[in-house]
């Protein structure tokens, strides 16, 4: 990032802005500088920021009776936010402007407080403006971070230029039922697919236009469809199947434990409403799980672990290996490849993600298992399969960031991340320069910045879409509680 | 003479009923109004009420919601419900006088209604209000009188009603039709078209276009519908009495003219048909004793009552497992869980915990227990699951404030801590952990803190209730010193009639500093010792000198019925109900 201005001093230059403000309103004073960054709410300090991101709005977290903040670029005119409570609300319009001009630049916040009669002016914060836009939307479901029961749940879409936040599907429009497992091919709106369960189950598939609700599951299958994996082509979906069993922990730090008890990967045709698997993917002695293909689609990444009893959970290791796939014939290798195994790593991989570009491979690791969001330890790792040299990146925390996924550009993730309090699952978003470096993560901004002080669900499984999702609760109530077609498994290929 | 004589009994029936119906409340249903106020919570906070204007019939919700908080105190609770119930008579009175019914008991049959479907602890005075409010704007309506004032006041009017009272707002409509049908002078049919349209086209735009709720919710919303019970027939009798009485008045006024102009009952003796069938309607129908003290023990246990509590379990009848489980944590509490626990209605070991089930009332009740046990992490996790399930709710929140706090998670409990602030009634509770939260200090001199951090799991085990008693021996593994843990395991051993394990226990009560054995334990030793002929205690401990006379008489008593079980039952009940060999012999399990 390269600074543009000659003052290194950010105490001149914000001394200079402070000047000309109040030196024409007679009203000068000189302030008292603090040698440090006021803390704010949430944390936008030193973060690289997309040019079509909503506005930043935080809350100073200082004492003070007025504030006052600067927001300004090198090439654009001063933005000022006054706030007699802390808030700062910026306008949408004018923050919409001052990143459009100022795409690739430094973007400064400068924050003078005012208590006792004194003005007090801190060290200026510094942001960055990539050029690199993020996808407009970002879907997720919402849910109290529960254990076993669910109440109100839905799927939302929001859209990241603005607060602006719809429904797509809520429960309240299929009679108080479980959603999860929102999917899109290649971050498309129009080529997605959820699963309900318990009343009205099955997987609506959205696509060429249409809505289907599917039954994935078969009499050859563990289960119907689980976590999901659009080919590229936007006809296959790869799906794990699993049978599950959740337990809860008894001493502090420690709440729910997840773990398969079988687990296979199948491939869905969505063409067709059929259902077929590989030995590869469903060996009888392994867990396989948490598919993710390729951009090119040629290559099914996936996790696999040896086949435990529960007992032995905290024994249970995912490597990460990959299968050839051919889209024309529908076969899978006969070989899986492991890019990376937990005995090397000494811990247990999950969620594998490839970049748009296919060079990068982001996932999580734990010490064991897979269900991540329940594991405090769980971190994202990225491996470049071009070097095949494995980092952790320095986005993480000490409470565990799980799910995640890339921007249609590849430039953005996000990722869930438990680091607020524990326990409330967040969206985070970084930048990523292609090469193997992130930024530092920001939260995902709200119109108003104590959202999260109150807000008492969870932002679950966000995904990027490129464009808004024509689909609303109402539309999709219609085929929710229609009967499921009953997808048929064909024989697996040998 | 006459006139005034009838307003003065009209006046004195009404203030008998009302004041009967305002005692009802605060004595015979003070415990479920108290259990609404601890299953939803009120904020001052924008955040709070905003989601209210996302549904038609949400700011009588609001409203609703504001005056249950004021329920923590049976009286005003019971008052506040009799207020409003006033206002429906007060209101139903005038739409009526617009039919020319005139009889003050036509109006106190709503009244009827509304206090058996508020007998129901699933009833919620948000559903009386916006039936006020309905009533309240048909009145207005009903009084003006040209076509284009209501034009000018229906149409915007009636939308706004719908906005504020939902569902209640279709009987609104259904009156105001059939005033312009039966009672208007000028008649016109374009209003009642407009007003019919009306009530099928806003419902439905409303549910499409501007709020994203279900179109079930579009027109029902804000009816009692949650209660499964035969009182939900209270709410159709309800909708229906309107408009049946309008017309039944309308046509025994067209055929009997003159002499039953304006049909009135004969008040004194209407008024005491109604009070007494009203009255039976009501005990019979709607009101369940049951529940009602099953909530007042909860209630109770949850002020740490512990002698009420019993005192109210000891007159529940029949057997629920919720009031032995909530029985048997008061024995405990007041030290008696192992003296006197077949003094109380007993279900077997079941009745120690309660199953976990995914509905809005187990987590919230069984939460307790564990917490009391120490057992953090599935207090919170019952708490948590009961929020989820129940929303937001005090009990919810102060539980899992106080586990976040034991477990060190002082970020979580700080955002538990924050909603609390926000209420009328516990912003005071919530302020004392916030300065814990401030002077982390204070929180290791809080004792309750202080002894649940102690008691904290170390050795971690999953939760299970399916064997409830190795789950006890895994909190005792943790932590031996947890005495409710020990007696909880000893109540097990009892109910379940497990001798042998009873006696290898013996050695623990010098442990725990027992100078005596409790009796019931006592009790079962001796059985022991009779059957295997040894002696089952450590050196220290003897059984008294009274519970081996005691058992010399069980033993006499119980032989000269040998051959009769059911006559030596009844027989040995009332000098030895309480005993654990007469739960040995005549317990047979539910």
């Amino acid at each position: 990032m390269k600074v543009i201005f000659p003052f290194r001093d950010n105490y001149l230059w914000t001394f200079l802005i402070f000047f000309m403000v109040f030196a024409c309103s007679g009203r000068y004073e000189k302030p008292v500088p603090v040698e440090r960054q006021p803390e704010i709410f949430p944390d936008y300090t030193d973060v690289v920021l997309p040019p079509n991101i909503a506005p930043l709005r935080f809350q100073i977290k200082e004492g003070g009776e007025k504030f006052l903040v600067k927001i300004y670029t090198d090439s654009t005119r001063v933005l000022t936010v006054h706030t007699g409570n802390g808030i700062v609300r910026i306008p949408a319009n004018a923050w919409k402007s001052l990143l459009y001009k100022s795409k690739g630049e430094d973007i400064y916040f400068a924050v003078w407080s005012r208590r006792g009669g004194k003005w007090y002016t801190y060290k200026t914060i510094r942001n960055h403006i990539a050029s690199e836009r993020i996808d407009s939307f970002l879907v997720y479901r919402l849910i109290d971070p529960g254990y076993e029961i669910w109440n109100n749940m839905g799927i939302y879409q929001r859209c990241l230029e603005n607060f602006t936040e719809k429904p797509v599907m809520i429960n309240s429009f299929s009679d108080g039922n479980c959603m999860n497992c929102h999917s899109f091919c290649q971050n498309k709106s129009n080529l997605m697919l959820f699963h309900m369960r318990a009343r009205n189950a099955g997987t609506i598939v959205y696509r060429n236009g249409e809505l289907h609700k599917v039954n994935t599951k078969t009499e050859k299958t563990i289960s119907p469809g689980v976590y999901p994996a659009w080919h590229p082509g936007g006809r296959y979906v790869a799906f794990s199947v699993n049978r599950i069993i959740q337990r809860f922990h008894s001493v502090k730090d420690k709440k729910i434990e997840v773990q398969d008890t079988l687990s296979d990967i199948v491939l869905y045709d969505a063409q067709t409403n059929t259902l077929t698997t590989s030995p590869v993917l469903s060996s009888a002695d392994r867990f396989e799980t948490f598919p993710a293909w390729s951009p090119d689609g040629k290559f099914l990444y996936y996790c696999s672990a040896k086949a435990l009893p529960p007992q032995e959970f905290n024994k249970i290791k995912y490597d990460l290996l990959r299968v050839s796939f051919d889209a024309n014939t529908r076969k899978f290798g006969t070989e899986a490849d492991t890019i990376l195994s937990s005995a090397k790593t000494g811990m247990s991989i999950s969620f594998p993600r490839v970049s748009p570009d296919g060079r990068f491979i982001l996932f999580c690791m734990s010490v064991y298992g897979n269900f991540t969001i329940w594991h405090r330890e769980s971190d994202l790792y990225l491996f470049d399969l071009v070097t095949g040299s494995m980092a952790r990146p320095d986005i993480n925390s000490d409470q565990a960031e799980s799910y995640h996924s890339w921007s249609s550009n590849g430039h953005w993730i996000v990722f869930s991340s438990r680091r607020i309090n524990g326990l409330y699952t967040m969206p985070f978003f970084a930048y990523f320069d292609g090469e193997g470096h992130f930024s530092k993560p920001f939260l995902l901004p709200q119109a108003n910045p104590l959202f999260y002080d109150l807000f008492m669900k969870s932002f679950n499984v966000p995904e990027f879409v490129t464009s808004e999702i024509n689909l609303s609760p109402r539309i999709l109530a219609g085929i929710a509680k229609k009967e499921a077609e009953k997808t048929v498994y064909v024989e697996k290929e040998e | 003479m006459k006139k005034n004589n009838a307003s003065v009994i009209n006046s004195l029936f009404l203030a008998i009923f009302f004041v009967l119906h305002y005692l009802y409340f605060a004595l015979f249903c003070r415990y479920h109004l108290g259990f609404q106020e601890q299953t939803q919570l009120f904020r001052f906070s924008s955040d709070y009420f905003l989601p209210f204007l996302s549904k038609p019939g949400g700011l009588s919700e609001y409203a609703g919601t504001f005056l249950i908080q004021f329920y923590q105190n049976s009286w005003v609770g019971a008052g506040i419900v009799t207020l409003v119930s006033i206002a429906l008579f007060l209101v139903t009175r005038n739409v009526f006088k617009k039919f020319n019914i005139q009889g003050i008991c036509w109006s106190v049959i709503p009244i009827v209604f509304i206090t058996a479907l508020q007998s129901h602890h699933h009833y919620y005075i948000s559903s009386t209000i916006a039936l006020v409010l309905a009533l309240g704007f048909t009145l207005i309506y009903l009084h003006v009188k040209s076509f284009q004032n209501r034009l000018i006041i229906g149409i915007p009017g009636w939308i706004i009603l719908y906005i504020l009272a939902a569902a209640y707002s279709f009987l609104s409509l259904v009156i105001i039709l059939l005033y312009e049908i039966l009672e208007r002078k000028e008649k016109n049919p374009v209003i009642s078209g407009i007003f019919l349209i009306m009530g099928i086209a806003v419902p439905f735009i409303a549910s499409w276009y501007i709020w994203q709720i279900s179109t079930k919710d579009a027109w029902t919303f804000l009816f009692p519908l949650q209660i499964q019970t035969n009182v939900k027939w209270n709410l159709p009798a309800l909708l229906l009495y309107y408009p049946v009485a309008v017309i039944v008045h309308k046509l025994a006024f067209a055929f009997i003219v003159n002499k039953f102009q304006g049909i009135r009952f004969r008040t004194i003796f209407s008024g005491m048909v109604i009070l007494v069938l009203g009255g039976w309607w009501i005990q019979s129908k709607a009101y369940d004793a049951k529940t009602e003290i099953m909530l007042g023990i909860d209630y109770q246990v949850c002020r740490g009552r512990w002698d009420d509590a019993l005192y109210l379990s000891s007159h529940y009848p029949g057997s629920n497992r919720v009031v032995t489980y909530y029985t048997n944590l008061a024995l405990f509490n007041r030290g008696q869980l192992l003296q006197n626990l077949f003094g109380y209605n007993q279900i077997g070991s079941n009745g120690l915990f309660l199953s976990w089930e995914t509905n809005n009332l187990t987590p919230l009740f069984g939460m307790e227990l564990y917490y009391q046990m120490g057992y953090t992490n599935e207090a919170f996790r019952w708490a948590f699951e009961a929020m989820v399930a129940n929303g937001l709710n005090p009990r919810s929140l102060r539980m899992l404030v106080l586990s976040s706090l034991v477990n060190e998670d002082t970020v979580i409990a700080s955002k538990y801590i924050t909603l609390l602030e926000q209420t009328f009634f516990y912003r005071q509770w919530a302020k004392k952990y916030r300065s814990y939260l401030m002077h982390p200090e204070k929180l290791d001199l809080d004792k309750e803190i202080a002894l649940k951090r102690n008691l904290r799991m170390t050795s971690d085990f999953w939760a299970d209730d399916k064997d409830f008693d190795k789950l006890l021996l895994l909190i005792l593994y943790n932590h031996p010193e947890n005495i409710m843990a020990f007696e909880y395991h000893i109540a097990c051993l009892l109910l379940e009639k497990n001798l042998d394990a009873l006696a290898k226990e013996a050695e623990r009560f010098s442990q725990f500093g027992y100078r005596y054995l409790p009796k019931n334990y006592e009790e079962a030793i001796l059985v022991y010792e009779a059957l295997h002929r040894k002696n089952a205690l450590p050196a220290g401990y003897y059984v008294s000198r009274e519970t081996q006379n005691r058992f010399s008489r069980y033993l006499e008593k119980l032989g000269k019925y040998r051959n009769d079980p059911s006559a030596a039952a009844n027989a040995l009940y009332k000098d030895f109900g309480n005993t654990f060999w007469y739960y040995m012999n005549f317990y047979k399990g539910e």
